[in-house]
């Protein structure tokens, strides 16, 4: 199967970056002529930020765009914006609901409002994965990809959930922080073009409660660890036993929850750092999954789009 | 590459738990559609919807399993386990296969979320419990549904709002005519949403009445509930085992209006492009369609461009019959492709069209053979089974009948 090119990265991440509507490409804000921009969700707003950053003002043609894919992964999905839409129908009651909050709560607006922005017409894709999505969202775009489903990408993911649900995500022993935010990467099928990356596999697997990779994965399991030597995964003790001991090893801090953008924070320390060849991977614990892609590193600039 | 078949079908709608019934209630034209007992719908414009009134099934799941799961996953499970059982497999035969379980949520488990909603709402949040941050994740629905089975292997789960179920499909479809996988649960499930119903009671959409796709006097569409599960599997392993093949799955097309996030473009943009990549995929031309499953979910907008999509792609004075199971059901939001799905795969398999019911006066800009009010013979073989989403998301899945099926084997006839 062929190299997904990755080439571009952009990202936002509340708490760190926070944004406003100023960071928002002004051409965004145009596309939706009748709904000002205070109705368009926060997922919608951050997956602009970041879309607009990945492509730092790269004109595409209509003809890539005709083939062009949105694929954008996500733990939480809308439920932001539901909750909201939700809790002013209880209060006010339902007919004092906005209807322009409506499409703010299924999970594909901020991926179709992108679509609709830079007019990208092909397959748009949201995958709601819990902690894989954003791992889950790059291995379907290396397939997506490689079964000819679209030329071009951006893939993704993003995360916000309501502040209320956070209590329910720590414990007293160890308070966790939430990353919410949005990234997208750019994967171009333009040659002679400089790339960030490639992704050249995947694998993903709900695990039985033994945690043994089953029979019928095992040799695509085995398969996938020829000449890795980076490995950026979470520590989970359920899934140590079987990963490979005699690679170089990145652990995100696990006071973190990463929650859908799972996996950002190995890429962009695989990225800056020195091998060319690793796996990224991200975990469920409680779902039992493990979802990786291998990537080779091209150029590594972490900066690349992050401005 | 692979072909691949359907083994396995279950359902669970407003009109029935299981799937010969709700068959037998669409063939005779049946509406589950009445007053909502979900919410009290005294506020609303429009007080009626779909929802699932036989719950035999589904209430002796909740009791044997109190609070391990959630509504959406309960019904993803009942009606894995039903396409499991027609297709004669059984748990201990996943263990050997590599499997796929793919499912379509518009909104997951939405009466979870609105539940939380309540809680925060009056200031009740002791009611919460540290597992529902993880049940309230679409993403949960998957994974129980292979945890029942005790099964592993590959999930993912799609959030296209209303088109979802057809991107579960053709995932499913793709990962098992590649080898990548031996067979695969692919569904759609979203159960009865307060959010939902008034989301589309403010946007207007909704009828009042009864759902009528593609009439002339069509009012909008109806808000419903359920879940649809197609197994799907590799082709030559389904008839060495001898297994009933109800039809095979023959492509997929994705496609995107890029134009509004409610309005569907007005000439069918997306809707077209779908269907081509589909009917590419699978190798067909437009004579050799026979039968489209309709998105047609009775607003003036969607049946319009629809027809428009549907006409410029089989030609202006297109015969080919289109239905819309909605007028029965309603629009189970992120079941309905699947829904339809399995039905369309029924309606290859045993030669009958299903009705559009409530059609009353014809619209010179829809499509001129929906159905009308009565189900009718059909010895057609290939079906199209539209299906489009806010966002302008489209999608489009081709089933081919099954020649030389083994009727015998067919549990649920």
């Amino acid at each position: 199967m062929k190299p997904l090119i990755l080439r571009s990265k952009g990202e936002v991440l509340l708490g760190r970056d926070g944004f406003t509507l100023e960071s928002l490409p002004e051409t965004f804000q145009k596309s939706f002529p009748d709904v000002p921009p205070k109705y368009i969700d926060s997922l919608s707003l951050m997956a602009g930020i970041a879309a607009g950053r990945a492509f730092q003002g790269t004109q595409l043609s209509a003809e890539v765009r005709q083939n062009f894919a949105v694929i954008l992964g996500s733990g939480f999905g809308a439920m932001d914006s539901v909750v909201d839409f939700d809790r002013q129908g209880l209060l006010n009651g339902p007919n004092t609901v906005n209807p322009m909050d409506f499409p703010n709560t299924v999970a594909n607006a901020a991926g179709s409002r992108i679509g609709i922005w830079l007019q990208l017409k092909g397959p748009n894709v949201t995958l709601t994965n819990g902690d894989t999505a954003f791992i889950d969202a790059i291995g379907f775009a290396w397939e997506g990809f490689n079964d000819g489903l679209f030329r071009d990408c951006l893939v993704g993911a993003m995360e916000k959930i309501p502040a209320f649900l956070k209590p329910l995500a720590a414990s007293p022993a160890a308070p966790k922080e939430i990353k919410e935010g949005a990234c997208f990467l750019w994967a171009s099928s333009a040659e002679n073009q400089e790339a960030l990356f490639e992704v050249t596999d995947y694998f993903s697997l709900q695990f039985k409660p033994d945690f043994r990779v089953p029979g019928g994965h095992l040799s695509r399991w085995e398969g996938l660890w020829g000449g890795v030597e980076w490995l950026g995964c979470p520590t989970h003790a359920s899934f140590e036993s079987l990963l490979p001991q005699n690679v170089s090893r990145y652990s995100p801090n696990p006071a973190v929850l990463e929650l859908g953008l799972g996996g950002l924070d190995s890429l962009n320390h695989f990225l800056s750092s020195a091998g060319t060849q690793g796996i990224i991977a991200a975990v469920s614990e409680s779902e039992r999954k493990l979802s990786l892609i291998k990537v080779t590193k091209k150029k590594g600039d972490p900066q690349n789009g992050n401005n | 590459m692979r072909k691949v078949g359907v083994t396995g079908l279950g359902v669970i709608c407003p009109l029935g738990d299981e799937l010969t019934v709700v068959w037998n209630a669409m063939i005779e034209g049946q509406s589950g559609v009445g007053t909502l007992q979900f919410l009290d719908p005294a506020p609303y414009r429009v007080k009626i919807g779909g929802e699932i009134k036989h719950r035999g099934r589904l209430d002796e799941f909740e009791r044997e399993n109190p609070g391990r799961y959630e509504r959406a996953a309960a019904l993803s499970i009942l009606a894995s386990q039903e396409a499991l059982g027609n297709a004669r497999l059984g748990a201990a035969d996943l263990d050997s296969l590599r499997v796929g379980c793919f499912f379509g949520t518009t909104m997951g488990e939405i009466q979870l979320a609105e539940r939380l909603s309540e809680a925060r709402a009056k200031n009740h949040l002791e009611t919460m419990a540290p597992g529902d941050f993880k049940k309230v994740q679409s993403s949960h629905i998957a994974y129980s549904v292979l945890d029942f089975l005790g099964a592993a292997g590959q999930t993912m789960v799609f959030s296209n709002a209303c088109a979802s179920g057809n991107y579960a499909i053709g995932w499913g479809f793709e990962k098992i005519r590649q080898g990548q996988l031996d067979l695969a649960l692919c569904g759609g499930v979203d159960p009865f949403s307060r959010v939902a119903f008034t989301g589309f009671n403010r946007l207007l959409s909704l009828t009042p009445d009864k759902c009528r796709p593609f009439s002339g006097n069509r009012k909008g569409l109806v808000v419903s509930e359920g879940v649809g599960v197609l197994l799907l599997e590799d082709l030559e392993r389904a008839q060495a085992r001898g297994s009933h093949v109800y039809c095979q799955i023959g492509g997929y097309g994705l496609g995107m209006d890029a134009f509004h996030m409610t309005s569907p473009h007005p000439e069918g943009n997306g809707a077209y492009e779908s269907i081509l990549k589909a009917m590419a995929q699978a190798g067909l031309a437009p004579p050799d369609v026979d039968f489209i499953s309709a998105h047609g979910t009775g607003t003036p907008a969607n049946d319009k461009t629809e027809s428009i999509a549907i006409k410029k792609m089989f030609g202006s004075d297109c015969r080919i019959p289109v239905n819309s199971i909605k007028s029965m059901i309603g629009h189970t939001m992120g079941a309905a492709s699947a829904i339809e799905a399995v039905m369309t795969c029924l309606t290859l398999d045993r030669g009958i069209l299903l009705p559009t019911i409530n059609w009353e006066t014809p619209d010179e800009n829809c499509i001129l053979d929906c159905v009308p009010n009565q189900s009718r013979p059909f010895q057609g073989k290939t079906a199209l089974s539209n299906s489009f989403a806010f966002g302008g998301n489209t999608s489009c899945v081709v089933m081919m009948k099954q020649e030389g099926a083994l009727e015998a084997a067919d549990p649920s006839k």
